[in-house]
């Protein structure tokens, strides 16, 4: 029995990985391309109907120049429509060189910021979309390694219980009782300051795969600890299969649930901890965008007063944290029944 | 009762001993040492330099080096703050002081909202106000730390009625507490509702309620019983506050240790990083083990188990 919860949640989180991998396409510039013209610029009204009443199938917006202070804009009656499919900076994407964008004006002196742009003149949408190519993969790189990780240490220590089995339970206790967040700076301090984008990217799925790897390493092994007393288990290894054989056909393929139930609570949590840390400073740094180093530029009261569409990040990530809790709220509960109704 | 604590004070050891080793291997993962910095500078000789590194041990095998730094932070040596030229204990103590204070209101706030909330949710099980607080506590738990500390900042500019940053008044506190405070009482209200109402099947609730007691008093009786996880909870939420505390400080302006590790690690002051880690996991450590001693005393059955 599936949920509308469960629903929703799926299809959202599933539109937010599509729409990130396609972010280059629908993002109309490119996250590094400065309009130094036009810093700060409020979001731009889309409109459908014009000043005079008349409606038109196409959207447009309304054409502006600089005001007299730094910062300030007044539209003017022109129109400027918005074009779809139009030919726009060159970007790559899965290999390709692609001029093609989802929409764009034809005017290259005039530019349509739909979230607004920040100090640099930078576009907000666009940075948000190709933010989210960061921010999201991190998060799915990391628990798949995060897996590999627990699933071959959790599986070694539960089957071969001795001292190499305490030695690995004491790490992960060490790893579990210290404060996250601190372990996930005392990993990052021992990296150079200054990373490039990819870099920083490797960085920190390492450091999450470690803080990851801990939780998962036990889960697997209290499972493989009650399964392996199990009839089925003994009768596979009285008929003489191989320690392997026997982790790998009949104990690992039941840990799955369990595993499951475990990257769910572990993305949005990886998500979020790529958040704070570049947030902080240290994770990602300008140029290369994240939705973190996009909030950090939201952080003073200056942005929040003369500039409070720098904010917008907040709502992506709500929506992004919200549909991650959901699905992971659903999944234990799907999980339960599995568990009661075998 | 000494017999538990002395086997749990025990069982910690190894856990120490590891951290030690952890901490350690991060001192020398990071590129050069203490002195390294001074080798860049044409003002100090090479000679001198290595006279130095004779003199801190920093030429000695690495097991030796290891005895020496732990022999060091036993003697209360954390090392040196070359970014802000004073010992890097006396800095991390003082902003401790910071960090404990925003700790202890935002744990004082918690079980002001969490247990009238988780009272309420069990006397109207299944009602609306049992929904409406089941719903508003999960957003509050699944609210990353960096959203609600920008929003509540947010909300201080829009209202003015708090000051920005610094660390002067009780006003200062309130709103960084606040923030720490709402996602461990989204998780202390869930945990203790569901631990009411397995305590309100009980009998003696039965034979409470029975005997006419009005429902207050009867939650009175159902609260000592249920009041054991909130201990535990605190130890098991400790780490996740502090983990708080490091954004929430950051985007308040309040001087405390996540704040220092944080700011050292952007100045390149990674020796006091580090320290603030080790510090920190020491307080989780001991905290955990205060929570066990304290549950143990509380209740009986822990101690023979």
């Amino acid at each position: 029995m599936k949920s509308w919860a469960w629903h929703i949640s799926i299809l959202g989180i599933v539109l937010l990985y599509v729409i990130m991998l396609v972010a280059p396409f629908i993002a109309p510039y490119s996250h590094k391309q400065q309009f130094r013209e036009h810093f700060y610029m409020p979001p731009t009204e889309v409109h459908f109907v014009d000043h005079e009443g008349a409606f038109s199938w196409r959207p447009f917006i309304y054409d502006y120049e600089r005001g007299q202070q730094a910062g300030s804009y007044r539209t003017n009656r022109q129109k400027l429509f918005v074009r779809f499919l139009v030919r726009g900076e060159p970007y790559r994407w899965l290999g390709l060189s692609l001029r093609t964008r989802l929409f764009g004006l034809n005017e290259t002196s005039k530019q349509i910021f739909l979230l607004g742009s920040d100090a640099l003149g930078r576009d907000l949408f666009s940075r948000i979309l190709l933010g989210a190519q960061f921010s999201l993969s991190v998060g799915i790189l990391a628990i798949f390694f995060a897996s590999l990780l627990g699933v071959i240490f959790g599986a070694w220590a539960g089957y071969w219980a001795g001292w190499s089995d305490r030695l690995i339970m004491r790490c992960c206790d060490l790893l579990l009782s210290l404060p996250g967040l601190f372990l996930v700076l005392g990993l990052r301090a021992v990296f150079p300051l200054q990373l490039s984008g990819r870099d920083s990217f490797w960085m920190i799925v390492l450091i999450f795969t470690v803080v990851g790897s801990s939780t998962i390493t036990r889960i697997i092994r209290g499972q493989v600890l009650t399964l392996k007393t199990r009839q089925y288990v003994l009768a596979a290894q009285a008929a003489g299969a191989s320690p392997w054989r026997v982790l790998i056909r009949h104990i690992l393929p039941f840990t799955a649930n369990y595993l499951v139930v475990q990257c769910a609570v572990f993305i949005p949590m990886f998500i979020m901890g790529e958040i704070t840390l570049s947030f902080l400073g240290v994770g990602v740094q300008e140029p290369d965008v994240s939705w973190g180093n996009l909030l950090a530029a939201g952080n003073s009261i200056q942005a929040m007063s003369d500039s409070p569409w720098l904010l917008s990040p907040v709502l992506f990530i709500l929506l992004t944290a919200f549909l991650f809790n959901l699905a992971g709220d659903e999944l234990r509960v799907i999980g339960k029944q599995r568990a009661r109704w075998w | 009762m000494l017999r538990f604590t002395l086997s749990r004070i025990v069982e910690s050891i190894p856990l120490l001993v590891l951290l030690s080793l952890l901490v350690f291997s991060l001192f020398k993962l990071i590129p050069g040492d203490y002195l390294s910095e001074m080798e860049m500078d044409p003002t100090i000789s090479s000679q001198s330099v290595e006279n130095l590194r004779q003199e801190y041990g920093l030429d000695q095998p690495l097991i030796k080096q290891y005895w020496l730094w732990v022999t060091q932070i036993l003697r209360g040596n954390l090392g040196y703050s070359f970014a802000q030229r004073r010992p890097a204990s006396e800095l991390i103590l003082e902003r401790s002081m910071g960090t404990l204070s925003l700790a202890v209101t935002a744990l004082v706030m918690t079980l002001v909202l969490a247990l009238p909330l988780a009272a309420i949710s069990t006397l109207r099980l299944g009602d609306w106000p049992d929904r409406t607080i089941l719903w508003s506590s999960l957003i509050g738990l699944s609210l990353p730390t960096v959203l609600s500390s920008l929003l509540l900042l947010y909300f201080a500019y829009l209202t003015g009625w708090f000051p920005i940053g610094g660390a002067d008044t009780w006003k200062h506190l309130f709103l960084p507490a606040l923030t720490l405070a709402i996602p461990m009482a989204g998780f202390f209200t869930r945990t203790l509702r569901l631990e009411l109402i397995d305590v309100f099947e009980k009998p003696y609730i039965l034979a409470a309620t029975a005997k006419g007691l009005p429902p207050y008093r009867v939650l009175w009786h159902a609260f000592r019983n249920a009041l054991n996880p909130v201990i535990s909870l605190t130890g098991v939420s400790l780490g996740g506050l502090l983990s708080g505390a490091v954004v929430v400080e950051k985007v308040f302006s309040w001087p405390g240790l996540g704040a220092l590790t944080v700011d050292s690690i952007l100045a390149r002051d990674l020796y006091v990083a580090l320290a603030c880690v080790l510090v920190s996991a020491l307080v989780v450590i001991f905290a955990n083990l205060l929570a066990d001693l304290l549950l143990a005393w509380n209740d009986p059955k822990i101690r023979y188990e």
